[in-house]
């Protein structure tokens, strides 16, 4: 009888896994977006209960803005959290083994561990006292966590350019391998020109990257700059990239691939 | 045998024989084409000209004017050229596709300063 019942059970538990496991395994994007939002509804709440609570300072009133702020407090270290950790999966999606950024990489999780420290914390407020004392506390350390995400944001857009180099130097490799022998002496000193010139853009990575000063992040972060004059810099990393690929394809198309 | 000889003896019949004998009996149509002799040749030549007209119109409808036409260059056929394509388009495909934005994602504004104290709001 048991085992009659065993096997429709297991098809229907089937069923249902598959048609939820899309939202179970939610990707680092949705759960930023998701806890983004539970800050955006808990915070308009929650300024809507202060400003009753300090216009009519009653008993219930105070109750209501505390247990708000609890939970946007919860709902912002989380939503926190989760940025860190989008950044962090998205660099990851990179596949990349570049030691300038693992500073940036191991400060994001620091900072992701603590706003979920903070966010398990928040939960122990219990009177307007606690709660003052919770912020305060978090004023004095929140500036450097804070920051942090702004290099990962950098730090993000390094990982896809150093993918693109890795990936422009593996199809470099490929090519020379498929070439006629010997090279003619033109088409040699296109393949040293490519070399050369991927070396200048390795270089101009490499000075983006190390330019990340974690040491004084604070200060770095609020500079006015800091997002600009690193555009600059994509921006021309990117034609050199274009370029340099333009030039391999021509070889690829004039030399490689067969001829129609 | 007997020779049989008719003898016309009706005046009016022995004045027309003599009439026609004589040419009498022409005298009024010969007045008469004389009266109306222009008329008759203009009538005659517009007569002459219609026919020449409808015999030139038979002519001109029987032989077709020839037609011109260019001479035949055949279907044209559209020259269809392979492009070669790389095996790396790909790789130029992510770099276009590459975003100079920053900063991206845009970091959302968060209020670190929930308390009930201050009317920061």
């Amino acid at each position: 009888m048991k085992c009659h019942l065993f096997f429709p059970i297991a098809i229907i538990l089937l069923v249902i896994a598959s048609i939820t496991s899309p939202f179970v395994l939610a990707d680092a994007k949705s759960d930023y977006d998701y806890q983004y939002g539970q800050y955006r509804t808990g915070y308009s709440e929650f300024v809507i209960l202060k400003r009753d609570y300090l216009n009519t300072s009653s008993l219930d009133n105070q109750q209501k803005a505390m247990l708000s702020a609890k939970q946007t407090i919860l709902a912002r270290d989380l939503a926190k959290a989760s940025l860190n950790w989008y950044l962090m999966d998205r660099i990851a999606s990179y596949n990349i083994d570049y030691n300038p950024i693992k500073p940036v990489i191991t400060s994001l999780d620091t900072a992701r561990q603590y706003f979920l420290a903070q966010a398990k914390k928040s939960q122990s407020i219990i009177t307007q006292e606690d709660l003052n004392k919770f912020t305060q506390s978090n004023l004095a350390t929140i500036s450097e966590n804070d920051s942090i995400v702004k290099f990962g944001i950098v730090a993000n857009k390094v990982a896809a350019l150093v993918r693109i180099q890795t990936d422009s130097s593996i199809a470099l490799d490929a090519i020379i391998l498929k070439l006629p022998t010997p090279i003619p002496s033109g088409l040699a000193a296109r393949i040293q020109e490519l070399k050369d010139s991927s070396k200048i853009i390795d270089g101009k990575i490499d000075l983006l990257a190390n330019n990340l000063n974690l040491a004084d992040a604070v200060a770095e972060s609020v500079n006015e700059i800091f997002f600009t004059s690193r555009v600059e810099k994509l921006v021309e990393i990117r034609e050199l990239q274009l370029d340099w690929i333009d030039r391999l394809i021509d070889i690829d198309i004039n030399y490689v691939q067969p001829q129609i | 045998m007997s020779n049989l000889k008719f003898e016309i003896t009706n005046p009016e019949a022995v004045k027309l024989l003599n009439d026609i004998k004589t040419g009498a009996y022409l005298v009024p149509i010969k007045a008469w084409i004389t009266r109306f002799k222009w008329f008759l040749v203009s009538g005659l030549v517009l007569v002459v000209l219609l026919i020449a007209l409808a015999v030139g119109k038979a002519i001109f409808q029987r032989s077709k004017p020839p037609v011109f036409l260019p001479p035949d260059l055949g279907t044209p056929v559209p020259t269809t050229r392979k492009t070669v394509k790389s095996d790396y388009e790909w790789i130029r495909q992510n770099i276009q596709n590459f975003s100079t934005d920053l900063p991206d994602p845009v970091i959302p504004p968060f209020d670190n300063a929930i308390d009930l104290e201050s009317d920061n709001i």
